[in-house]
């Protein structure tokens, strides 16, 4: 049965060496194109385009495999090779360590490319917070205020698709997005406080768009209203339902961190003689999991908390002088996985290459003589 | 177990990771509390000094990507006839103008002034008004240069706060004369914050 397997041409081809190559060979122009469209359409546009797509279209015309498709058929091929080719014996052992080391690789980078959430936190000096704003992903954010605090339900905004319906839970409301508009105007309406949104050119780079959406909504005893939303407008839409207030925004994502940070110092050195900054370092206290501190974060010394890493990312000064820092908020499911493929490369190889000297060893030692 | 079977099983286990994200009908909320009171600041609102400095660019010259000191770097001219604009802020006064006009004669290989010379020379340049109403001093050495194709400078001094903005338009004489006219509305144009 295995032999008859190993026969036929396609696994043949799907566990090859060459298939192997032209795969590393692909990923390799990949990242030299990727690299030079950065430069042209930003680093975003180019991350999607390049990094976080399966198909592409080189110059609109021509399609081309994106590093998804690239990295899944290595994962294939590697796999196959792993199971069809290797020998699962002690002296084997290395190459087959290697070979899962880099099927951990490959798939903690899927992983990140697909669960990493970048978020940003930016405070003044003497600020504390525990929210973190996305800079480029909305939210359509539905809630009701009660002493002080609003109890918020939110759906990222991509999750909606036009037509299909979201049950916002707690508040008995159904709501539909007649329309999304990824870049829109607001216009004024014909009746006082009507919105009309007015499409505008999207840009490659979404930190740039105001998006914008009409919605429907339907609640009890089947009444129904229809509204727009604009991104980035600090007023939300109020609603009565049920004898309460209901406040409907589309806006950057929200998340509550596990932890308050406040930040209690910012400094900035600049280069001798410029104004080009050399460091950032903030100096923040962390109040979470019944324990206060303070901590440093400052360029490549990044702070970790319950599987969230602070980086130090930029600063800012207002017009009194007075310094804000800004810190990215990253939560990375596979942040261990490219550290436990590397171990496993690492060692995989080292047995390898043990086996093959002690190998070696043995066939050099001198025949006995009778 | 048979290894073609594993191989199956690998492959449909990373499939299987894609199915209950694509069947998913309901969008997945999210529940929060959150503070009336605390709104997230944007990273908008992050703000460095190297990006205070605003102008309009000119039809005629084409922007490159400014590195190191520079906020951002033209290049004017083409062929056998190439130049550069280059704006460069510093702390402070920069130097001061007497110290680096010394210098430039130096970078042109011109002949140094003496002290009664170089009054004279700033005497004779001339100044005008930035889009914020801050003086611009324009030092002109093509006056200085001897023939059309040798290197020459003009360089616009703005001095703004804490620091000095140089802008450094730098060519053969003849192509700095062609470009006279558009490097003096550039450096109309510019202004400092917001």
């Amino acid at each position: 049965m295995w032999a008859n397997f190993r026969r036929w041409k396609w696994v043949c081809l799907l566990s090859s060496l060459q298939l192997t190559v032209l795969g590393l060979l692909i990923m390799a122009l990949l990242v030299i194109g990727g690299t030079i469209l950065q430069a042209d359409k930003g680093i975003y546009a180019a991350q999607r385009e390049v990094f976080q797509s399966w198909v592409f279209w080189l110059f609109g015309l021509i399609p081309m495999p994106g590093m998804l498709l690239v990295g899944a058929l290595l994962f294939v091929n590697l796999l196959a090779a792993l199971l069809l080719r290797l020998r699962f014996s002690w002296s084997g052992l290395g190459l087959v360590l290697v070979h899962v080391g880099m099927l951990v690789l490959l798939g903690g980078g899927f992983i990140s490319s697909n669960q990493s959430r970048e978020y940003f936190m930016t405070l003044g000096e003497g600020e504390s917070s525990r929210m973190a704003s996305a800079a480029r992903e909305w939210e359509l954010a539905v809630w009701i205020e009660s002493g002080g605090n609003r109890q918020v339900q939110a759906v990222d905004i991509a999750d909606l698709r036009p037509g299909r319906p979201w049950s916002v839970p707690g508040f008995g409301l159904e709501l539909t997005v007649e329309r999304f508009l990824a870049n829109c105007r607001s216009l004024a309406g014909a009746a006082p406080g009507e919105t009309v949104l007015e499409v505008a050119p999207a840009n490659a780079d979404p930190a740039e768009n105001v998006p914008g959406a009409v919605l429907n909504l339907r609640g009890p005893q089947g009444r129904t209203e229809r509204f727009s939303l604009q991104a980035g407008d600090e007023a939300p839409v109020v609603q009565r339902w049920s004898g309460r207030d209901v406040h409907f925004s589309l806006r950057l994502q929200r998340i509550i961190l596990p932890l308050r940070l406040t930040l209690l110092d910012f400094t900035r050195t600049v280069h001798p003689g410029t104004d080009l900054p050399r460091s950032f370092t903030s100096r923040v206290e962390i109040e979470g999991d019944g324990l206060r501190r303070e901590a440093l974060i400052a360029m490549n010394r990044p702070l970790r908390f319950r599987g969230y890493t602070f980086y130090q990312s930029s600063y800012g000064e207002d017009a009194q002088g007075g310094a804000s820092s800004t810190f990215a908020v990253v939560r990375n499911a596979g942040r261990w996985l490219p550290y436990v493929s590397s171990a496993m490369i690492f060692f995989g190889l080292l047995w390898h290459f043990a086996a093959q000297l002690i190998s070696a060893k043995k066939k050099s030692l001198p025949e006995a003589k009778p | 177990m048979p290894r073609w079977v594993l191989l199956g099983l690998g492959v449909l286990a990373c499939a299987g990771a894609f199915v209950p994200a694509a069947c998913r009908r309901e969008p997945r909320a999210r529940q929060y509390v959150e503070s009336g009171t605390e709104v997230p600041r944007t990273p908008a609102a992050a703000r460095t000094e190297q990006t205070e400095w605003n102008w309009e660019n000119p039809r005629q010259w084409r922007q490159e990507t400014g590195t190191g000191l520079r906020l951002a770097t033209f290049s004017i001219g083409g062929g056998n006839s190439k130049g550069q604009c280059a704006l460069v802020p510093l702390p402070g006064d920069g130097g001061g103008i007497e110290a680096n006009v010394l210098r430039w004669l130096t970078e042109l290989d011109l002949p140094q002034f003496s002290t009664a010379e170089l009054a004279g020379f700033l005497g004779r340049q001339n100044q005008l008004l930035s889009r914020d109403r801050r003086p611009v001093t324009i030092i002109d050495f093509t006056t200085l240069a001897p023939g059309p194709l040798n290197p020459s400078l003009m360089v616009a001094i703005v001095p703004a706060g804490n620091q000095t903005l140089f802008v450094k338009l730098s060519g053969g004489k003849e192509l700095l004369e062609k470009n006279r006219d558009i490097f003096l509305s550039f450096c109309r144009s510019l202004s400092r914050g917001g």
